[in-house]
């Protein structure tokens, strides 16, 4: 064979096997990128691309002067890998017991599990102990230890710094992250924002490519709730309320200030009451808004609805003489048994009837006012009806349709008996009187701030209807101006210096469908300064634990005194401009 | 050497001039792209970096807000007036003295609503973040 022939052999040999080598990798590229190219690439983006969720800040809920009623902030599950943490270190342990506040054994006991048993009874290492939720200082803290194996899981809780303060009114989210009450539940729709997405790949150890990012939403941080509520005022509520308890250990109570002017609520508290960071600690009855939620029988705090009735159809004036000693009267051609009083007060004039909170003489004004005019004016005071709570919860409280009345509801109804109501209806009803006669929906949100663009949304709840005249307002607040004074049920609520508005109320609470001699409701919902006023505070007590029937003017109209007190400087109410101080001379 | 085989040695000295050429933009092009890609990634990866730090710095932002409005609170603010034993408590009406042009409580009333500056409008949050009390109240429970 010649040399030639050699060559030529090798060189077809050789070419042979660089074509099938290529063949055979076009058929592997051909098998790969055609036939299993979908299986393939789902199986790429499976293990590297990844969907990323990007949550959305929540917003936060403000006082009217831009402190923080409810922020979102971090708290760190603080744990450990016991099969990591060398327990031989006790020094280093015990510094991290002292730093997070736990009993070294305790911790020692905790990060000794290393083992577990599964459901099938297999034996298994356990990698992961929680010990303890901590927050960011802590945690920094915990860090600086450089103990090994000890590591913080970080998740957004939301919190209340005032804790209780305004619970009722401000809400909370539970574990699930769900708004449940109050503001939090009701404009969750601007405090929770938009979530964004982001689709990214990973390597292998699943850290992020940032390079191979494709899509990108960015999400929307939820927007600032400001209240018309003002933190200084909700903590003097909340403190007058604290005294209250004390004093009296009542089943329940209520606090309610507001600008009777624009009826803005400044400020409202319920006892018992619930701290809304740990509101699985308290007893779910405790988070019921009891102003808006719970009717009673207003008592003597209605007879303002009567009286000013009867005023604005001419029916009365502030002089009208009543007589107050007839046991017995007719109306309608029925013989009926008239409302007692604590004593036979004869003939008085209706200024008294208002001063002396006379039962009988509220029922005789009420009588001559008849039965279609006093329901009509007590739904116009905003009785029986929903009064427009911006927040969920709310109950329109109980007022009977005329032909539902019984024989004795004309003179039971202007004493305060015989209709269900909300705190906040009696206190809305004396905020009538207070703003010249005309009624205003209660308001709690004031806007919605977009701290990004500085926009803003008004949250405006409507315009007020007039349920009686200004000047049988003006009458009104100057006759309910001598319940406040020695003569007066409710002396205990004077503010030296400034004439004091109001209406106390005693009412008996039914138990077991009668009315109870020993359990009542006492209420004092009042306004000062009387000739302009700034602010409407309604104080109602359940059940208080005092020596002989808890009257308003001795439970509730201290607790008016003890707030109004302590708004005047921080709500910079002048005393009256004629009124003087009293000054030592030296002559 | 013949004019013919002078002609063809040109020619495959010009095709391999060409295709040296060719290797050479190639191969800077893929160097170039390589770069191009590194610095994507560097870029990236930095802008990750920053992305995190904004996260932490906001969380931390997050945590001092609450921590304020904590030791803003009024009930918090009393216990320290205890805890130092300071005899303060508020003002009795008749001991303030009101001066002409005071601002008024702030209310939605049209007449009132120009005494109060509109930066409060604009920025609630300058107004509950007091940095320069952090340093003097710790809390105490």
């Amino acid at each position: 064979m010649s040399k030639v022939c050699i060559r030529k052999t090798r060189f077809h040999v050789c070419s042979a096997i660089l074509v099938a080598g290529f063949l055979m990798l076009c058929g592997r590229l051909f098998f790969l990128q055609v036939i299993q190219a979908e299986s393939i690439s789902a199986e790429v983006d499976t293990v590297r691309k990844r969907l990323v969720r990007i949550e959305a800040k929540r917003g936060d809920i403000l006082d009217r002067n831009g402190n923080l009623l409810a922020g979102t902030r971090s708290q760190i599950l603080l744990g450990a890998d016991p099969q990591m943490v060398d327990l031989t270190k006790r020094d280093q342990l015990a510094m991290l017991a002292g730093v997070i506040d736990m009993p070294f054994t305790d911790l020692m006991e905790k990060l000794g599990r290393r083992e577990r048993i599964d459901s099938s009874g297999t034996t298994r290492q356990v990698r992961w102990v929680p010990v303890k939720e901590i927050n960011e200082d802590l945690y920094q803290s915990v860090q600086g230890l450089k103990v090994q194996g000890v590591y913080g899981n970080r998740r957004y809780d939301r919190y209340y710094p005032g804790h209780e303060l305004g619970s009722h009114v401000i809400g909370y989210i539970n574990k699930e992250q769900t708004p449940v009450m109050g503001v939090e539940h009701a404009l969750d729709y601007y405090l929770k924002g938009q979530v964004g997405w982001r689709e990214t790949e990973v390597d292998g150890r699943r850290r992020e490519m940032a390079a191979f990012r494709e899509r990108e939403v960015t999400p929307r941080n939820g927007l600032h709730v400001e209240l018309t509520m003002d933190l200084f005022v909700q903590s003097v509520i909340d403190s007058a309320m604290e005294k209250l308890v004390e004093e009296t250990n009542p089943a329940g109570a209520s606090i309610i200030v507001s600008d009777p002017t624009t009826g803005e609520v400044l400020g409202m508290a319920n006892y018992p009451t619930f701290d809304p960071n740990s509101f699985w600690d308290f007893p779910i009855e405790n988070q019921r808004n009891r102003a808006l939620t719970d009717q009673y029988e207003p008592g003597s705090t209605f007879k303002i609805v009567p009286i000013s009735a009867a005023l604005e159809e001419g029916i009365i004036d502030p002089e009208t003489i009543i007589n107050c000693g007839e046991e017995w009267k007719n109306f309608n051609g029925v013989r009926i048994h008239m409302p007692s009083d604590h004593r036979n007060l004869g003939e008085i004039s209706v200024r008294k009837v208002v001063t002396k909170s006379s039962n009988r003489g509220a029922a005789q004004i009420g009588m001559m006012l008849g039965e279609k005019r006093m329901y009509e004016y007590a739904r116009a005071f905003g009785f029986g009806r929903s009064v427009g709570w911006p927040l969920m919860g709310e109950i329109s409280g109980t007022l009977m349709p005329v032909d539902k009345w019984d024989g004795l509801t004309i003179s039971r109804l202007p004493t305060g008996y015989a209709v269900g109501a909300t705190p906040m209806q009696v206190h809305l009803a004396m905020s009538t009187i207070a703003n010249d006669g005309v009624r205003l929906r209660p308001k709690i949100l004031r806007r919605v701030i977009n701290p990004e663009d500085e926009n803003q949304l008004a949250l405006e709840p409507g315009k007020g209807d007039r349920v009686i005249s200004k000047e049988t307002a003006r009458l009104m607040q100057e006759m309910l101006v001598s319940v406040v004074s020695i003569e007066g049920t409710a002396s205990r609520a004077e503010l030296t210096g400034y004439a004091v508005a109001g209406k106390t109320g005693t009412s008996r609470k039914i138990i077991d469908g009668q009315y109870s001699t020993t359990n009542h409701f006492g209420s004092f919902s009042g306004f000062f300064p009387a000739n302009k006023p700034r602010v409407v505070i309604t104080v109602v007590v359940d059940d208080a634990n005092v020596s002989g029937p808890a009257y308003g003017g001795l439970v509730a109209a201290p607790t008016f005194k003890r707030i109004g007190e302590n708004l005047i400087p921080h709500l910079a109410i002048r005393k009256p401009q004629n009124w003087e101080p009293l000054l030592v001379s030296n002559d | 050497m013949s004019p013919i085989l002078r002609r063809e040695t040109t020619l495959y000295k010009q095709i391999l001039s060409l295709l040296v050429v060719l290797a050479v933009i190639t191969v800077s092009g893929c160097l170039g792209l390589l770069w191009l890609r590194q610095k994507i990634e560097l870029t990236a990866q930095a802008t990750r970096t920053l992305e995190v730090e904004i996260a932490k710095e906001e969380r931390r932002l997050r945590y001092i807000d609450t921590k304020i409005a904590e030791i803003h609170q009024p009930h918090y603010l009393e216990r320290q007036i205890q805890r130092l034993g300071l005899n303060l408590r508020p003002p009795m009406a008749d001991q303030i003295v009101y001066l002409d042009g005071y601002p008024q409580y702030q209310t939605n009333r049209p007449e009132e609503s120009d005494a109060y500056p509109t930066e409060r409008e604009k920025d609630p949050f300058r107004y509950s973040i007091d940095l320069a009390v952090m340093k003097s109240l710790t809390p105490v429970d």
